[in-house]
């Protein structure tokens, strides 16, 4: 599924501007990563793709459906967005339900339903919680009912905004085994967060936002070698990559394991 | 002692498991320590039990003391504790007010409850703002900012309280980078002229980088409290599920192949790694410099 946006401007009621004219392709099978400041447009940007907000000039096309002449329910068939914050999202009193209701709207027979459901709580490790009140789980729980919600509707796009924060290290591995999984069912996924550790080894390609405008669009190692575009925009390289770029390696590693490979190349 | 938690176990109403099992520590004026656990280890707990909420607020069952400005938490109100120690909430949504149309009220809400002089209000509000780079938002409804604009305006909020004991319930956890670091900034300022932090956080590089001490909990234990660099490289980390920065990771994995000397304690900043990454080069050439040596 293609994705385009093109010359995209949004500005919310009371005229703060958003988004200052976008352009992005993303072909099917990406793994983009979408960074930049808080309040950079990153979140108005997501909303985009899945039709929560239609572009004030410019279009925004999934395949071959443009989101301005589409309901949001319609492209709900091929792009799902889970929220920053999932009590923003979640309504339903039972996890079971409320990972359903995606599904079930969509027009899927129950049956269709029930191994959707079942599929998607068990990628989430949800499977044991499925009776419960999804407010009774923790933060982190909740994030997770929120991302399986998304996952049920078996999308070919993800959009996920900041589902790392507030994630604890396992939570965050798991997160990046989930992505991998995703990736290898051939998935488009989007990801906004500010956990650079976390993206570097997860994502592929970087786009840069900055008040609006992409700042910088680039494959992660390219990326990262922009240090002083990255610091006047608010980011820090991930941990591994500023260490690689101390000790003056030619390649920058990504992980722990290409810096590994790298330095023992190099030393 | 600003804080001294004695035996605390504290048990939330209508559950069996403690959040928190027999704690013990106890914090002096001008410290920052850092508390990190995975997800569900009693941070949060901790911290309201700190800010004197626990338990007159949330009921339950707590056995042992927490002393927090001298004052016993089981024997004074919550509102008693309100001017000397600021909590920040992990969501700010749930901290504010509710009842404020603009960031500049919001932040003014509790220095009116405070009974702070009319007069003197706005230099502390606009310090506040300022300090967490906010101020060109002043006028905004807190309703309208971005999640990592309404966690500095939550932060800010505490800040212009100017509490002797700060206590911030991953105050980074939806900042970006900059935000992350402006933040640490603000508390090793406030931390140098005396005030008293405790910070759960999940970003180990900034309590390696800015922590005076850091206590790891988990399933309501305190299992390691020491300096950062200790609890940090700390292989218990590793089962407790709380892990390793890269940093560490890369030292440790990079022994087997001589990447790292065996001799250095595993690092935990960017500068510890630069320098034993850079230390194992140069004895890993020492050999054959020898071997060349005629004599």
């Amino acid at each position: 599924m293609l994705i385009r946006v093109d010359d995209i401007h949004f500005a919310y009621p009371g005229g703060v501007k958003a988004l200052d004219g976008i352009s992005v392709t993303i072909q099917p099978g990406e793994k983009v990563a979408l960074v930049g400041e808080n309040g950079s447009g990153k979140t108005t940007l997501a909303r985009h793709l899945n039709g929560l907000l239609r572009p004030q000039a410019g279009s925004v096309w999934i395949g071959e459906w443009q989101t301005t002449q589409n309901t949001t329910a319609k492209l709900a068939r091929r792009v799902a967005y889970v929220f920053q914050n999932p009590d923003e999202q979640l309504f339903r009193q039972r996890v079971w339900d409320e990972v359903a209701f995606g599904p079930q709207n969509l027009g899927y027979s129950p049956e269709q339903v029930r191994i959707m459901v079942e599929n998607a709580l068990d990628l989430m490790g949800l499977s044991g919680l499925s009776h419960l009140n999804p407010r009774d789980l923790g933060y982190s729980g909740r994030k997770r009912v929120a991302l399986a919600s998304a996952l049920a509707m078996q999308t070919p796009v993800l959009v996920f905004d900041e589902p790392t924060a507030g994630l604890d290290a396992k939570e965050l591995e798991y997160l990046g085994l989930v992505i991998i999984s995703l990736h290898q069912q051939g998935k488009t996924i989007v990801i906004i967060s500010h956990d650079m550790d976390f993206l570097a080894e997860s994502m592929d390609r970087f786009i840069l936002l900055n008040n609006g405008i992409v700042s910088l669009d680039a494959p992660a190692q390219q990326f990262f070698k922009q240090k002083i575009l990255l610091e006047t925009s608010g980011l820090v390289a991930p941990q591994i990559t500023r260490l690689s770029q101390s000790l003056r390696h030619s390649d920058l590693a990504m992980s722990v394991d290409q810096f590994l490979m790298i330095r023992r190349r190099e030393r | 002692m600003v804080i001294d938690v004695n035996g605390l176990t504290y048990t939330y109403p209508s559950t069996t498991n403690p959040a928190l099992k027999s704690i013990t520590f106890q914090v002096q004026s001008g410290q920052l320590v850092a508390v990190i656990g995975p997800n569900g280890a009693g941070k949060s707990t901790l911290c309201l039990a700190l800010a004197g909420l626990i338990p007159a607020l949330f009921h339950g069952q707590m056995q042992g003391t927490v002393m927090v400005c001298d004052m016993d938490t089981q024997q004074h109100a919550p509102g008693q504790f309100a001017g000397q120690v600021g909590l920040v909430l992990q969501n700010p949504i749930n901290q504010f007010s509710g009842m404020c149309y603009t960031v500049y009220e919001e932040v003014a809400f509790g220095l009116e409850n405070l009974g702070v002089l009319r007069e003197l209000m706005p230099k502390r509000i606009d310090q506040a703002l300022q300090q967490v780079g906010l101020a060109e938002l002043s006028g905004r409804s807190p309703y309208t900012l971005s999640s990592g604009q309404q966690q500095r305006l939550a932060l800010a909020s505490i800040l212009s309280l100017e509490p002797s004991v700060l206590l911030l319930d991953e105050p980074t956890a939806m900042l970006d980078p900059q935000g992350s670091q402006d933040v640490f900034e603000i508390i090793q300022r406030l931390v140098r002229a005396g005030t008293t932090v405790v910070i759960a956080e999940h970003h180990l590089e900034w309590i390696a980088q800015y922590a005076d001490r850091a206590i790891a909990l988990v399933d309501g234990e305190m299992i390691l409290d020491g300096a950062p660099r200790d609890v940090l490289s700390s292989p218990v980390l590793l089962q407790a599920g709380i892990g390793w920065l890269r940093y560490t990771q890369a030292a440790k994995r990079g022994q087997a192949y001589g990447l790292w000397p065996t001799n250095y304690p595993l690092p935990v900043t960017l500068e510890q790694a630069v320098t034993g990454f850079q230390q194992a080069g140069l004895i890993s050439s020492e050999p054959e410099t020898n071997d060349a040596d005629p004599s």
